[in-house]
C-alpha cells in the first residue's frame, strides 16, 4: 500500500492524459481552501457553553480568531519547511500526507470543541491542519507546472482557483452541517468538525490517487521549449532551492507577493464593515431590522468578492502566459494604485456601484497574485525545484496575513480616535495601501534573470 | 525532446469525465450557495429601507 505512494510508482504511463492532473489538484485545493471560510465557526465557537448566546466561560471572538491566524502562519512555515521533502517524495505521498494532516486537524479540533479546550483547537486545526494546508498547497502546483510547460500560468491558476473556491464550498457546508447537528444543548460544532474532517480526508485521497508525475524528459507533443533569451526572464535552466534563496530575485519576488497580498487581505477582512461605514445611506443602522438587512447586504458584498477572488486566479494566471509574468504584476500594481486611490473619492461621491466594481477588480488581482507567482518562480528558477522554492516564498503570505489586517485595523481606529468620521476613516488606509503597491511595483521592475553561477549542473538539477 | 507523449488521448475519457465531475459538482454547489448571499447585496437599499419602514407602517 505504502509503496503505491512512492514517487517511482506515480510516474505516468506514456498514454496518460495530462488533463487528469488539474482535477487531482482541485480535489486538494477545494478542500484546504476551506480555511478561508472558517469565519462561519467564529460565532458558534463563542457560544459553546451558552449555546444560544455567549455566557460566562465562553471564549472571546479575539481568542477564537487566533485559530485562523495560526493555521495561515503554519501554512507558510510548513510549506517552507516541507517544500524540499515534497519535491523529493513526489506529489502522491505529499497529497496523502496533506489529507491525513488536514483531516486529523479537524478531528482533534472536534475533541477540542467537545471538551471545551481551546488549545486543542489551536493545536488541531491550527498546527496539524496548518501543516496539511502547507503541504497540500504546494504539491499539486509544482506537479501541474511539470505537466504544462506550455501553459504554466493556466496550470497554476487552475489549482489555486480551487483554493479560492474552497471557501465557497466550506462555508455553506459548515453552516448546513451545524444546522443539522445543532440542538437545544449544542451548537453542533464538534460533530461538524468531525464530519468535515472525514469528508475532506476522503475527497483529498481522490486527488492523491489520480495524480501522476510525468516521466523524465516528457513534454507535450506540440511543445516547443523556450529558446534561451527569447523571453528575457524565462530560463531554460534550473536553480536549486538552497541557491535560489541566495539570489536577490527570490527576495524581490517575496516582497512582490507580500505587498500584493497585504493590500488585498487587508481590505478583504474589513470589506463588510468598510462598505457599511462608507455608504451609510445605503446601509442604514437606524433600527434593528435595518441593521440586520444592512449586515446581510454587506455579507453579500463579501460573497461577491470571494467569487471574483476565485475567478481572478484563473483569469490572471492564464493571461500571464501571454502577457508575461512581469507585465502581469506591473498591471496589478499600477491598476491597484489607481483603484485604491479612487476608493475614498468613490466613497465621498456616494457611488456605490463604482465602489463595488473597483473592489471586484482589486480582488481579482489579489487572487491573481497568488496564482501567478508559481509560474513566475518557474520562469525565473526553472521547473525542477519550483515546489520547494514556492514553499519558501509562501512565508510572504504568512507575513502579509498579519501585516494587512493589522495595518487596516490600526490606521482606521487611529483615525476614528482622532475625530475622523467613520465614512472617511479608510482614506489614509487606502493611500498606505497605494504606498505598499508602489514598493511592490519597484521590486517587480527590478526583476532580472538569475545569474548563471546560480544555475544547477544537469546532474544536480535532477536531484533535490 | 525525449519521451514525447500525446498531451491528450489514451483510454482515459471516462476517468476524465468522472474526475472533472467530482470536482465540478461541489464547486458549482458552492458558487450557487454563495450567489444566494450575493443577491442580498443587490437588494440592499430596498430591503433595508423596506424592512426598516415596515414596523412604522404596522404601528400606524
Amino acid at each position: 500500500m505504502l509503496s503505491f505512494l512512492d514517487k517511482s510508482h506515480s510516474i505516468a504511463p506514456s498514454n496518460y492524459n495530462r488533463w487528469l492532473v488539474p482535477p487531482a489538484a482541485l480535489a486538494i485545493h477545494l478542500c484546504i481552501g476551506e480555511v478561508y471560510g472558517f469565519s462561519v465557526f467564529t460565532k458558534p465557537l463563542t457560544q459553546l457553553v451558552g449555546v444560544t448566546a455567549p455566557t460566562a466561560g465562553d471564549w472571546s471572538v479575539a481568542s477564537v480568531g487566533w485559530i485562523f491566524s495560526i493555521a495561515i502562519v503554519v501554512l507558510g512555515v510548513s510549506a517552507a519547511i516541507f517544500g524540499k521533502w515534497v519535491e523529493e517524495r513526489g506529489p502522491r505521498l505529499a497529497m496523502f500526507a496533506a489529507a491525513c494532516l488536514f483531516g486529523l486537524g479537524f478531528v482533534v479540533a472536534s475533541f477540542g470543541a467537545s471538551a471545551h479546550q481551546l488549545w486543542l483547537i489551536y493545536f488541531g486545526y491550527g498546527v496539524i491542519g496548518g501543516c496539511g494546508l502547507g503541504i497540500g498547497y504546494i504539491s499539486p502546483v509544482s506537479t501541474l507546472i511539470k505537466w504544462f510547460p506550455d501553459r504554466p500560468g493556466l496550470a497554476t491558476g487552475t489549482a489555486i482557483m480551487g483554493f479560492g473556491g474552497g471557501a465557497l464550498i466550506g462555508g455553506p457546508l459548515a453552516v448546513a452541517l451545524m444546522k443539522h447537528f445543532s440542538g437545544p444543548a449544542s451548537t453542533g460544532v464538534a460533530p461538524t468538525f468531525l464530519t468535515m474532517g472525514v469528508l475532506y480526508f476522503c475527497f483529498m485521497l481522490i486527488g492523491a490517487f489520480i495524480v501522476r508525475l510525468p516521466a523524465t524528459g516528457w513534454a507535450p507533443a506540440s511543445y516547443v521549449p523556450p529558446v534561451a533569451g527569447a523571453r528575457k526572464l524565462v530560463t531554460t535552466q534550473n536553480v536549486l532551492v538552497g541557491d535560489a534563496v541566495k539570489t536577490p530575485q527570490f527576495y524581490l519576488l517575496w516582497v512582490v507577493l507580500c505587498m500584493n497580498v497585504t493590500a488585498g487581505i487587508g481590505v478583504l477582512g474589513q470589506a463588510s464593515l468598510m462598505i457599511q461605514e462608507m455608504f451609510p445611506s445605503h446601509f442604514p443602522h437606524d433600527t434593528d431590522a435595518a441593521i440586520k438587512a444592512s449586515a446581510a447586504a454587506a455579507a453579500g458584498f463579501v460573497s461577491l468578492l470571494s467569487i471574483f477572488n476565485m475567478l481572478g486566479r484563473i483569469f490572471w494566471a492564464s493571461s500571464s502566459d501571454y502577457l508575461g509574468r512581469k507585465n502581469t504584476y506591473t498591471i496589478f500594481f499600477l491598476l491597484g494604485i489607481v483603484l485604491y486611490a479612487l476608493v475614498p473619492t468613490l466613497g465621498r461621491s456616494g457611488n456605490l456601484a463604482l465602489f463595488v466594481v473597483a473592489f471586484l477588480i482589486i480582488l481579482t488581482m489579489y487572487g491573481g497574485g497568488f496564482a501567478t507567482i508559481p509560474a513566475y518562480l518557474r520562469d525565473v528558477f526553472g521547473t525542477q525545484h519550483v515546489g520547494a522554492i514556492h514553499g519558501r516564498l509562501l512565508t510572504a503570505w504568512s507575513a502579509a496575513g498579519v501585516l494587512g489586517p493589522v495595518l487596516i485595523n490600526y490606521i482606521r481606529q487611529y483615525q476614528i480616535d482622532h475625530g475622523v468620521a467613520k465614512a472617511d476613516a479608510y482614506s489614509v488606509t487606502m493611500y498606505v495601501m497605494c504606498g505598499l503597491l508602489a514598493v511592490g511595483f519597484i521590486c517587480n521592475a527590478l526583476m532580472k534573470p538569475v545569474e548563471e553561477r546560480h544555475h544547477a549542473l544537469v546532474a544536480e538539477a535532477s536531484t533535490v | 525532446m525525449a519521451n514525447e507523449a500525446p498531451s491528450t488521448g489514451g483510454n482515459y475519457t471516462l476517468q476524465l469525465v468522472l474526475a472533472w465531475a467530482v470536482v465540478a459538482i461541489p464547486l458549482l454547489w458552492g458558487i450557487q450557495q454563495t450567489w444566494v448571499n450575493v443577491q442580498k447585496l443587490f437588494a440592499a437599499p430596498t430591503a433595508a429601507s423596506a424592512t426598516a419602514a415596515a414596523p412604522a407602517t404596522t404601528s400606524k
